[in-house]
């Protein structure tokens, strides 16, 4: 029997600053329903999470009207612990949620706090981790877990505490896409199972399409649409001023026949386009867009069987014998799930790490020879999280701190910050609190930081993480910017559309060996080894597989190159 | 910190509760303090590697650990060695620096063994540590608390202290590799300029510290932390036919051990019974 379980009665909400985060909403979930609420960063989704889990008024405050009732019982009138009896709230970063030293201890926790007797508490306990596929690791540590499965063990810990609601802020953000789907697969089983009702905020919008009953876009605090991810998803326009992504087959349909209901699936994009090639409305045309060399430019980074091993008990291996060259003007996306090595090969780069074995020649030179300061201005590596980079009062000496360290003259310092604002789009807020600014700036700002500092090579360690849709794609297009200035720029992150889309080569990792290398096309087209390396091409380029007997050319990864080598009729 | 951590295995130690260890902790305390003596100590010391030896303790986790206490011990027997008030068997001079009769650049045999000895009593102390956390997991740990009647409150501020240190260690890690990826040449600066650099670390680091504090709360609230309902624990504390054992031969060893200091014996040599 399906029973409304969410009630949010004209709900808008100020924070004490007096920014407004949630402007009348309207919204009711019924028992076993999974609702994604998606929009731009800011726009008011985990507000409404902190309001539903009680969150808002009990530990943060701001002006509220309106009325929230969930699961009975009304926010404003009950404490946290009593609301957390039923509604479980899992927040995106693990790492601060995690308390207890090992995972039994994790998911008994809230249980214990109730008083609950020990044998329920372990009955609860051993039905919550298999409810996530986490039954046998009970005695370990949960820093042994990978991102996945602590983001699973988060889960748990709320589930054990027999919740009749979910509420999940962005619970996938910082998981690659094997973790992403686990988590995912995991509330579908609690669904399946046991009637379970998910709201979770998220930017992911091609996963929503097959796991949400419904989807909310907020905008500037308010409902903007809701309906099912086929009746939101239409709505390009909309979600496009939203802030939120379309999903590639849904735009490509919207932008071939924007008068017919857009297909969201692969068979059904393909059911389009066989359509309107039949009826010679397209016209398959091979287009030259995509490369399939490489530059032969002079070589900037080299790496010669390195492997890199973690000490440790027992010691990890994160990188072995991987051998490559990273050439000059070269644009380089570096792919891979959580833990393939990526990040210990850039930092290998730097000299943070140094080699276990192999060699890494910068400019031909070995870079066991330099100092990360010294290899610092000549090649600049933006790591993960901005708010371990920020360091000083405002965003003008933050960009001179790099600049100061090169002792370089005070007339080149104020030309080279001044320019590197400009170019990340913060000239404005030159004198603003570099925490004072959102994370998308914050980012910007690291970003504007190192390439003061003119180095030859830019790396991106992950810069889209959390980053809505446009934040994406803004980070992105200031890598391409700075690669057709240029630099020399390497790219990592979990974004297959972001690199099919920005990067000229990809490098594909997988247990700290390098399984792919070369022009990005040629690279997405492997798609039997992509799947070795648990990454999930881009719809588009999976739509392409499917129209290769049709006449399409081969080896496309975005909507544009779609559309063009689909010539409209007189187009 | 790391290398304190709990090592998961199957030993007669690994089986014993908390308790009983932490028995051994204040046993510890009650020796060096009791029983000041080389041969004393040296045979508690001799007690404690044998409970090491049982709980299969590897040298190697150790590393950090045995470089501060040798540090510890060159600086003991080297501030005494030349400091000691009753230090008169000159073992070599650095030169002369007269203060009243003493030369304080002669460096005695009685500061020598006076050092040595009161590093013995550290040394009692500080080697049972890794048989309490390298055995016990921080759950029975926090459950052993629980049942001694510590508000959970405190034990809570423990517990989450204890796992949120490497993510403090790992946070000032990162903002140091930063510093350095913004050419600031920390690797070849003198120590007293690395000193000063600090504080611009510690920003990131306090920031960082305010934010997870807030993430925490959350998390802690959410799960029902605080509730008035009387708190269940999961981890069971009662006491084994081993632990009886383990108790009965710490308490043995301690008496001992006390008893002899007590009835005056001494391995002390002469020279420094003035003391």
């Amino acid at each position: 029997m399906n029973d409304s379980i969410v009630d949010v009665q004209d709900l808008s909400f100020a924070y004490p600053d007096g920014a407004k985060a949630l402007v009348k909403i309207n919204l009711k979930v019924t028992r076993g329903e999974i609702v994604a609420v998606m929009g731009r960063n800011g726009a008011g989704k985990t507000t409404l999470c902190h309001h539903l889990t009680g969150v808002i008024p009990n530990i943060y405050q701001g002006t509220t009207e309106g009325r929230v009732v969930v699961v009975g019982m009304d926010v404003y009138e009950h404490p946290v612990y009593e609301l957390a009896q039923k509604i479980s709230f899992v927040t995106q970063d693990p790492e601060g949620q995690l308390i207890n030293p090992d995972v039994l201890m994790e998911v008994a926790f809230g249980s214990e706090n109730l008083g609950v007797p020990r044998e329920e508490i372990m009955r609860r306990a051993k039905w919550a981790l298999e409810a996530v596929g986490l039954q046998g690791l009970e005695s370990r540590s949960p820093s042994e877990l990978s991102g996945g499965q602590k983001q699973r063990l988060v889960l748990a810990a709320g589930l054990s505490m027999q919740p009749q609601l979910l509420v999940l802020d962005e619970p996938t953000s910082q998981l690659d896409p094997i973790g992403t789907t686990e988590v995912l697969n995991s509330l579908v089983d609690l669904k399946k199972k046991y009637n379970m009702t998910t709201i979770l905020t998220t930017h992911a919008s091609e996963e929503m399409l097959g796991f949400a009953d419904r989807v909310i876009v907020l905008s500037k605090g308010e409902v903007i649409s809701q309906g099912t991810p086929r009746e939101v998803f239409s709505q390009v326009e909309l979600l496009d001023k939203a802030g939120v992504q379309v999903p590639q087959i849904a735009l490509l349909g919207h932008r071939l026949a924007p008068s017919q209901p857009a297909p969201m699936t692969i068979a059904e994009g393909k059911k389009l386009v066989v359509d309107m090639i039949d009826r010679k409305i397209l016209h398959p045309r091979a287009i030259s867009k995509n490369r399939t060399s490489l530059p032969e430019g002079e070589v900037m980074l080299e790496c010669q069987d390195l492997t890199f091993t973690y000490p440790g008990f027992p010691p990890v291996t994160a990188l072995k014998n991987v051998s490559l060259q990273i050439r000059k003007g070269e644009m380089v996306g570096i792919i891979g799930q959580n833990g393939s090595g990526k990040t210990t090969l850039v930092k290998q780069f730097l000299n943070l790490l140094k080699p276990t074995g192999g060699r890494v020649l910068f400019e031909g030179k070995n870079i066991k020879d330099f100092t990360t300061g010294e290899l610092a201005s000549s090649i600049g590596l933006v790591l993960q999280n901005p708010d371990e980079q920020l360091f000083t009062i405002s965003c003008q000496k933050e960009v001179e701190f790099g600049l100061r360290n090169l002792k370089l003259p005070e007339a080149q310092i104020k030309s080279r910050t001044d320019e590197a604002l400009g170019f990340v789009g913060l000239s404005e807020q030159w004198d603003t609190f570099p925490f004072r600014l959102s994370f998308g700036d914050r980012r910007s700002l690291t970003v504007a930081a190192v390439i003061a500092m003119r180095p030859k090579v830019v790396i991106m360690d992950e810069p889209t993480t959390a980053q809505d849709y446009l934040g994406r794609h803004r980070i992105a297009k200031l890598a391409r910017k700075l690669n057709e200035v240029g630099h020399t720029v390497i790219m990592i992150t979990h974004d297959m559309n972001l690199i099919t889309q920005y990067a000229d080569r990809t490098v594909v990792m997988c247990n700290g060996e390098v399984l792919l290398d070369g022009p990005t096309a040629r690279v997405f087209s492997d798609l039997e080894t992509l799947k070795k390396a648990f990454i999930k091409p881009p719809s588009i380029a999976l739509l392409d597989k499917e129209l290769e007997s049709y006449g399409v050319p081969q080896g496309i990864l975005t909507v544009d190159s779609m559309i063009d080598s689909l010539r409209t009729e007189g187009g | 910190m790391a290398s304190l951590e709990y090592v998961r295995k199957e030993t007669p130690i690994h089986g014993l509760q908390a308790i009983t260890k932490m028995l051994l902790v204040l046993a510890s305390f009650a020796v060096s303090f009791f029983a000041l003596d080389f041969l004393l100590l040296g045979l508690w010391i001799a007690f404690l590697i044998c409970w090491w030896v049982l709980a299969g303790i590897e040298i190697r986790r150790l590393g950090v650990i045995l470089k501060v206490l040798l540090g510890t011990y060159l600086f003991f027997v080297l501030l005494q060695g030349f400091t000691y008030r009753f230090g008169n068997t000159e073992l070599f001079r650095l030169g002369v620096l007269m203060v009243g009769s003493r030369n304080y650049a002669a460096y005695t045999l009685e500061g020598f063994l006076f050092g040595t000895l009161v590093f013995m009593r550290v040394l009692a102390v500080v080697f049972t540590l890794p048989i309490l956390t390298m055995t016990t997991p921080m759950t029975k740990i926090a459950a052993t608390l629980g049942k001694l009647k510590v508000p959970y409150q405190f034990i809570m501020i423990f517990v989450t202290g204890i796992r949120f240190v490497p993510l403090v260690f790992q946070t000032w890690t990162n903002v140091l590799q930063a510093q350095k990826l913004r050419g600031r040449d920390i690797d070849k600066m003198p120590f007293y300029r690395k000193a000063t650099i600090y504080t611009s670390v510690l920003t990131p680091v306090l920031l960082y510290l305010l934010k997870l504090s807030q993430t925490l709360q959350t998390a802690l609230e959410c799960r029902a932390f605080g509730s008035p309902t009387a708190r269940t624990y999961v981890e069971e504390a009662k006491l084994r036919f081993r632990d009886y054992v383990a108790i009965a031969t710490i308490l043995l060893v301690t008496v001992s051990l006390v008893a002899l200091k007590a009835t005056g014996y001494s391995s002390i040599p002469y020279i420094l019974r003035v003391t």
